[in-house]
């Protein structure tokens, strides 16, 4: 049964009231916690980077317990298996009757968290690809639904590499937002500080993030602005036609689904801000987190310090609307 | 119809109207301009008119042919307006019948309620319309005595009247009058007396002509004299004596193409028939004074050589630019008393007594010689 959308007032509302809810446990993040929110109602994985100690973890606590969703977590450490996420099947000895049976791994919930995912090996990282993309994973031959809503929120820390997987481009395409955690700012810092360690259980009713999802559909997209996410994209390439002049650092540009995922991107900011169409405005309030991890950069463009963020910067001087 | 509609009507006639008189206004420069173009080459004037007209009609057309469409328009509205792109996707999905399309076609329209069209699309144009008037106005009322700056023909108007600059006389490309009178006639200077005919020579030019280039020392011409023919330009082959003594015979073999202006026989040839009896030879002056005047260009000025008994004196003599040596018998009869003369006809008459003194500074016992 399809949910009925809300109106953009009652989307907007519900959006304001997430983020409300996480920041009574979250402090500070304001940025990253709007991405988060939107990344939830677009029912986008999200790949969140921070250094530790910032509240990655908490984050994501928070948002399934202000969700009502079925948490859960997998501590990714080189010897994880994939069937250690996956589930696999145990042999069942019913009277002399053998058969296997299938035992759900950890990412059969509602919210999986997969933390430090880059010290997972290639193999066990390619497991959750199935689940990330089509909803479902197989196993033994036999694919198994994973329940509605499934959201994988992915942590990792940029600065300890060693002995770690960096993801692969396919996988990194899969993760509709990348979200940066900075460091607090002073007056947060304080308040984390002289916080309680208890983690509050009142959460309120838990929200409908699924007619959230069905309300972001709804949105329009003008053609103006589907023109001008197209001439975003294409100026990404490398060496396409209306390559923009950043796009020479880059050796990949957007993808199609990284277009997708702007576009229902900037219908989710437009919700959040109460409107029924999407404007030129949203598409570039989150051009940053819906792009910077689908760009690969030169070596030498790396070696002189840009970073991705600076590339989406400057292909959104570029390309005005 | 809803109040998107109507404010999109609204819109639509505000855009048409500043669109055609800006764009009718660029034609009408654009043919302005080449109208006026008609008019200074001496074209008719309802030609030009004509073009005006047409500026005025065919551009608009033309550029019509690329306007926007509905949702351009509502995206430049939204635009001006600041709402984002609630405009324009109001007017892109007017026809579809959903809640959360009338939703937002009733959002947009509380948004357009207090906007007009006037102030969104605002009159951009006066400065064509104010051009195109103004050329109108030149095309139309331009006075027929301000537009003849060339006449079509090549002849510019400022051309210098021929009668400043004389034209040489016939045959004086160097040609000097046989006998008793070799001098020649200028509108700018006196006739020189008749020298006695003695020895009664003749003279023909015989020097050809053929680069307007000045030359030192008669060198584009020759002066031919009865016992001393010598010539002083190292250029040409000697013409063969006289047979008589103290006369001459010269015989004509000049032949100039084109005819050039001759200045002091300098670039034709001046003999002396009786009156080269003596040791001097010739005393021949040239000037880079062309057929046309050209002032602007820097040329170097005309040179005097005397040649005695047949021997070029060292050097030449110098003379101010512009000007021929007018005083070419004060410097032979500092050589010697016979002289032969290249009268200085293209000197100007208000150059003259400024050339006198230079020369009568340079050499003066000359001065004092002469009479």
């Amino acid at each position: 049964m399809t949910p009925s959308p809300l109106t953009p007032d009652q989307a907007a509302a519900a959006i304001a009231q997430l983020q409300e809810r996480i920041g009574r446990r979250v402090v500070g993040h304001h940025r990253p916690l709007f991405e988060l929110t939107l990344a939830l109602a677009c029912g986008g994985h999200c790949l969140i980077e921070g250094v530790p100690g910032l509240g990655k973890t908490l984050l994501v606590r928070t948002v399934a317990a202000t969700l009502g969703l079925a948490f859960a977590r997998i501590q990714c450490t080189p010897d994880l298996m994939p069937g250690d996420i996956t589930g696999t099947g145990l042999l069942i000895d019913e009277r002399g009757h053998e058969r296997f049976q299938f035992q759900p791994g950890p990412i059969f919930a509602n919210l999986v968290l997969a933390d430090e995912i880059n010290r997972a090996t290639p193999r066990t990282q390619s497991a959750l690809l199935e689940a990330m993309q089509e909803g479902q994973v197989t196993v033994m031959g036999e694919s198994h639904r994973l329940p509605s809503p499934f959201l994988l929120l992915a942590t990792q820390n940029p600065i300890e590499m060693e002995g770690t997987y960096p993801l692969p481009e396919a996988q990194l395409d899969r993760f509709f937002f990348k979200i940066h955690l900075t460091d607090p700012a002073q007056a947060e810092l304080k308040q984390v500080i002289t916080a309680t360690m208890v983690p509050s259980t009142d959460q309120g009713e838990p929200l409908d993030l699924v007619a959230l999802q069905a309300t972001v559909d709804a949105v329009l997209v003008p053609d103006p602005v589907a023109d001008y996410a197209v001439r975003l994209i294409l100026a990404s390439r490398p060496n396409g036609a209306g390559g923009a002049a950043a796009a020479k650092a880059l050796c990949l540009g957007i993808s199609p689904r990284g277009g997708q995922c702007l576009v229902r991107a900037a219908r989710a900011a437009a919700l959040a801000r109460g409107r029924h169409q999407v404007d030129f405005a949203d598409l570039r309030e989150v051009a940053l987190p819906a792009l910077r991890h689908r760009l690969l950069l030169h070596l030498e463009a790396e070696m002189e310090g840009l970073t991705p963020d600076q590339v989406v910067n400057n292909l959104l001087e570029e390309v005005q609307p | 119809m809803t109040e998107v509609d109507r404010f999109m009507g609204r819109a639509r006639r505000r855009w048409w109207t500043t669109t055609t008189l800006r764009r009718a206004s660029q034609g009408g420069v654009a043919g302005g301009l080449a109208g006026m173009a008609v008019v200074l080459t001496h074209g008719p004037r309802p030609l030009a008119l004509g073009l005006v007209a047409t500026g005025l009609l065919l551009v608009p057309v033309f550029l019509f042919q690329r306007r926007p469409d509905e949702v351009a328009l509502a995206a430049r509205l939204d635009r001006a307006a600041g709402l984002g792109s609630a405009l324009t996707a109001a007017v892109e999905f007017r026809d579809r019948i959903d809640p959360w399309c009338s939703a937002q076609r009733h959002h947009a329209a509380r948004l357009l309620a207090g906007l007009d069209p006037a102030t969104l699309l605002p009159w951009r144009g006066i400065g064509w319309l104010v051009a195109a008037t103004a050329v109108l106005l030149a095309v139309t009322l331009l006075p027929s005595d301000l537009r003849t700056t060339w006449d079509g023909r090549g002849e510019p108007a400022t051309t210098v009247p021929a009668q400043v600059f004389p034209a040489p006389v016939r045959g004086g490309q160097g040609e000097r009058a046989p006998g008793e009178n070799n001098d020649r006639s200028s509108l700018h200077r006196p006739p020189t007396p008749a020298y006695p005919p003695e020895g009664g020579g003749s003279v023909t030019p015989t020097a050809r002509s053929k680069s307007p280039l000045p030359s030192v020392g008669g060198g584009q011409g020759e002066g031919a004299l009865g016992e001393d023919n010598d010539r002083s330009s190292p250029h040409r082959p000697p013409t063969p004596a006289l047979p008589h003594e103290g006369g001459g015979s010269v015989t004509p073999t000049a032949h100039r193409e084109p005819p050039l202006p001759a200045v002091g026989g300098g670039q034709g040839e001046a003999a002396a028939g009786t009156n080269a009896t003596g040791d001097i030879g010739t005393a021949a002056a040239t000037t880079p004074l062309l057929g046309a005047p050209d002032r602007a260009l820097p040329r170097p000025g005309p040179t005097a050589t005397l040649t005695l008994g047949g021997a070029a004196l060292p050097g030449t003599v110098p003379a101010p630019p512009g000007a021929a040596p007018p005083t070419l018998r004060g410097l032979a009869a500092a050589a010697s008393p016979t002289v032969s003369l290249a009268p200085p006809e293209a000197v100007p008459l208000h150059l003259r007594p400024t050339v006198a003194r230079y020369f009568a500074l340079l050499h003066p016992q000359t001065e004092a010689d002469e009479p």
